[in-house]
């Protein structure tokens, strides 16, 4: 007779063999590059790879255009997240659609859409430039841009999802209490959300941090300026592998602390 | 301050046409089914659903005049609201959601007597999660009168109860009632609260006012089916004549009236007497029914017989052993004239 | 289930890329100022030589350079430097090259010229956006020479990845004018107004080719026919200079 072991406390599932050896083979696919990265990593050449003026430089840089981006997405995603979430109108869908086009449209025809837009001949871009002389690429302006249109979207979802899910009567009831719109959204339905509003603006920032295509696409890529640090691991590999895998390490390491630092809060809505 | 409102107003296939008043001091109970409107109708007079016809004046200042588009929005109107779940700010303490409406209104000093009024000193720094129902109801009550407002709404106040806090704090809430120099709406399915909390009472059915006056007077007078059920009451309508009742559904009574024409007559089933043979004795009303339902209370048995007049009927446990009552039996049952109550329909 | 595995095993085959693809396939790694010239020179072999393909990958000359030397399944490299091709023989991942043609650099501006550049020294006024290939790319490391040749501190406005890149920003008018190779002007005629840069101020860029250390057998004749008659016929006809 076969004695089944017992788990004191919870009652394990058991699940089928076949689900743990997919589960194992998907974490393999995803952790085997990882390792890959830390066997190649030049460990010794680290300090002073990630001390050259260009390793600093496209990290500040970095730093300051990924908050600048989640600032903006921030600014403007919430209102919009706000205005999907609580009113109804004809073509919401499509309106829903086009705001997450981002989070499926691959970078580069992110930063080609953008240049249409904003390029020196582009629909709006071309008064600027020609009334004010601004040209938005080749500016470190052009980059946050290029990051909050990416970013953007993840705070737009977050939100609306955590907005939907908070009961409108409380909303009802602080107006009662004599508070006007605008008391009941900054003292009534945005701390109701806080934890989502904040695992939005994470995720927002992280996105921001690590985008490429159309970061390179529509402000192109000048060490000091415009040159991410994401873009210059891509420069990087034109030269040596060394400088890119300790570059690219940065990044993973703030992906990875933001990430494990929101601790799956940005899968649910509520808080 | 007084409550008079005509709220004409539809959201999607429900149409509500009421009018009902409130004045200083009085308790007014918005009694009917869910579903009827009634929630819609203080949701009305707070500014939280706009009418589409009709007029909602506070002191007599139209709050809500489709006609002449004014419309006072909800924060401007200084009405207190106590809403079902009492919604207290999951995200601030008890004091802070006591102190919530005074602070943008910019009042001073009304959330200490309020508090101290309503028990609450020990409770402030807690988060709402912690209070119990009892708890959470106060609370909610001296977040909406902290405001000093001219008059108080209390949407279901009790539903979120279990039956023996219920009962508690339904006498509370009376005891506080009585002494509030408001003007007080409240909304329940419970005729309970009615009969215990209101002045008056006001019957919604189906976006309609279907009866309204005095407490008293609605509950020993009901005359909509809803209101006699909820009332366990006998209610019959039909016409009369020469002090014969015959009833639309069938069946005929004698009544003690002099009324004639149109009528409805209310029984009240301890008056309905049931015995195995048939009775000796004056009542007019005897015949023989057979037991359609058996219902068993704590204090007595409700027995449903068959008609036409289809009637319920009160008994004892005593009795009801004593006849060995089962459904489909037959019983005769006696009701005097003199026990029916007719009104004009 | 075992049949699941089985079939999806079986499913995933032709997918897999195999290090030797099938015998009658040479994959050519070459810069992107090769591009047009490539394309020709690869149908023309195709034509010659029934029952063998070539496959392109065109990109800056020092990443194809990095991508051979991480062992990139390639069998040929066309690099548009010298330098880039001498990091592939340093690594021991290619034979000895030898040069096949030659390029020099010319100012590609937008059709409407904008900035109303001219000449090479119109590219100093920093109030022009120029857009150069990146440094350690060849067009990059030439266009550095140029300004250092001719004694212009030019600061650009973005180091693009490759050749194409910066024609690109020209075409869409988003740059008043890049370096590009004389060549590039030939593929783009009539999206972008080209200045020649007069030989004598100009810097001139040796291409070298080679095969691979592991590449076919087939290889070489391929490299034979870009050096051959057909091969330079092409070249020179989209501009590219004798080696």
């Amino acid at each position: 007779m076969t004695t089944v072991k017992r788990s004191v406390g919870q009652a394990s599932t058991k699940a089928p063999p076949i689900v743990m050896v997919l589960a194992a083979i998907a974490l393999a696919f995803l952790i085997i590059p990882l390792v890959g990265l830390f066997v190649e990593t030049p460990w010794g050449q680290l300090p002073e790879l990630l001390t050259t003026p260009t390793a600093i430089e496209a990290l500040r840089l970095s730093l300051i255009t990924s908050m600048l981006a989640a600032a903006v997405a921030t600014v403007l995603g919430v209102p919009l997240a706000w205005v999907l979430a609580r009113k109804q109108f004809t073509g919401q869908r499509i309106m829903r659609g086009i705001v997450l086009l981002p989070l499926v449209l691959p970078p580069v025809v992110g930063g080609v859409t953008l240049l249409t837009a904003f390029g020196r001949r582009g629909l709006v871009g071309q008064y600027l430039y020609d009334w004010f002389g601004i040209q938005l690429p080749f500016s470190t302006a052009g980059v946050v841009m290029a990051e909050a249109f990416v970013a953007m979207p993840f705070l737009v979802i977050t939100v609306e999802g955590a907005l939907r899910s908070i009961d409108t009567r409380f909303e009802q009831a602080a107006r009662t209490l004599g508070a006007s719109p605008r008391t009941v959204l900054f003292r009534v339905t945005l701390p109701m959300i806080s934890a989502s509003l904040i695992a939005g603006i994470v995720l927002a920032w992280a996105r921001a941090l690590g985008e490429f295509g159309a970061t390179i696409t529509f402000a192109g890529n000048f060490p000091g300026v415009t040159q991410t640090l994401p873009l210059a691991v891509y420069s990087a590999l034109e030269v040596s592998r060394e400088e890119a895998i300790a570059l690219s390490l940065v990044l993973l390491a703030v992906s990875l602390t933001v990430l494990v630092s929101l601790r799956g809060r940005f899968l649910g809505s509520r808080s | 301050m007084s409550v008079t409102a005509r709220i004409v107003t539809s959201v999607g296939d429900f149409h509500l046409d009421a009018q009902l008043a409130c004045a200083p001091g009085e308790t007014v109970a918005l009694l009917g089914p869910n579903g009827a409107g009634k929630s819609m109708i203080v949701k009305a007079i707070a500014g939280l659903q706009p009418i589409e016809r009709g007029c909602i004046r506070i002191d007599s200042t139209p709050v809500d005049e489709p006609a002449s588009t004014t419309f006072i929005p909800p924060e401007r109107r200084r009405v207190g609201m106590v809403f079902q779940d009492y919604l207290l700010f999951p995200h601030m303490s008890v004091r802070q959601n006591i102190e919530f409406g005074p602070r943008n209104l910019k009042v001073t000093g009304t959330t200490q007597p309020w508090i101290e009024r309503l028990d609450l000193t020990e409770l402030l720094e807690r988060k709402p999660a912690q209070l119990s129902g009892g708890q959470s109801q106060r609370v909610a009550i001296a977040r909406a009168l902290a405001t000093n407002p001219r008059a108080l709404l209390l949407d279901e106040p009790l539903a979120a109860l279990d039956a023996a806090t219920k009962q508690e704090v339904r006498g509370q809430l009376r005891h506080f009632l009585t002494d509030f120099e408001h003007g007080t709406i409240l909304v329940t399915h419970d005729p309970l609260d009615a009969l215990v909390l209101a002045d008056r009472i006001v019957v919604v059915e189906d976006g309609r006012v279907t009866q309204q006056g005095p407490t008293a007077e609605v509950a020993s007078q009901p005359r909509t089916d809803y209101l006699a059920k909820i009332l366990g009451v006998n209610l019959l309508r039909g016409d009369v004549h020469e002090g014969v009742m015959t009833a639309d559904g069938g069946g005929s009574l004698v009544v003690s009236t002099d009324l004639e024409g149109p009528a409805v007559v209310v029984i009240r089933p301890q008056a309905i007497t049931l015995h195995a043979n048939k009775p000796e004795g004056s009542a007019r009303n005897v015949w023989e029914s057979t037991v359609l339902g058996i219902e068993t209370h704590h204090d007595q048995v409700r027995v449903a017989l068959s008609g036409p007049p289809e009637l319920t009927a009160a008994v004892t446990h005593a009795a009801e052993a004593d006849l060995k009552l089962v459904p489909g039996q037959r019983v005769w049952m006696s009701l005097k004239a003199t026990d029916t109550d007719v009104h004009p329909a | 289930m075992r049949l699941l595995v089985v079939s999806l095993i079986a499913a995933s085959l032709p997918f897999a890329g195999c290090a030797n693809d099938d015998a009658s396939t040479i994959t050519v790694s070459a810069a992107s100022s090769l591009t047009d010239a490539f394309t020709e020179i690869g149908a023309a072999f195709e034509e010659q030589n029934p029952g063998t393909s070539i496959r392109f990958n065109f990109a800056g000359s020092s990443r194809l350079a990095e991508q051979i030397n991480s062992g990139a399944p390639v069998d040929v490299f066309a690099s548009a430097s010298t330098a880039a091709m001498q990091r592939a023989v340093d690594a021991d991942s290619v034979e000895s090259p030898r040069a096949f043609a030659t390029n020099s650099l010319a100012i590609a501006v937008p059709l409407q010229n904008p900035a109303d550049i001219s000449d090479l020294t119109d590219l100093a006024d920093p109030a022009v956006t120029l857009v150069v290939c990146d440094s350690p790319v060849p067009c990059g490391a030439a266009a550095w020479e140029l300004f250092a040749k001719n004694n212009l501190a030019i600061k650009p406005a973005s180091l693009e990845p490759d050749v194409r890149a910066v024609l690109t920003k020209v075409v869409v008018d988003e740059a008043d004018a890049g370096i590009v190779y004389r060549t590039d002007l030939n593929a783009v005629v009539g999206e972008v107004k080209g200045i020649q840069i007069r030989d004598e101020v100009n810097v001139i860029n040796e291409y070298p080719i080679t095969v691979t250390t592991d590449a076919k057998p087939d290889a070489r004749s391929f490299v034979e026919f870009v050096t051959g008659n057909d091969g330079q016929r092409i070249l020179q006809s989209w501009g590219f200079g004798r080696p």
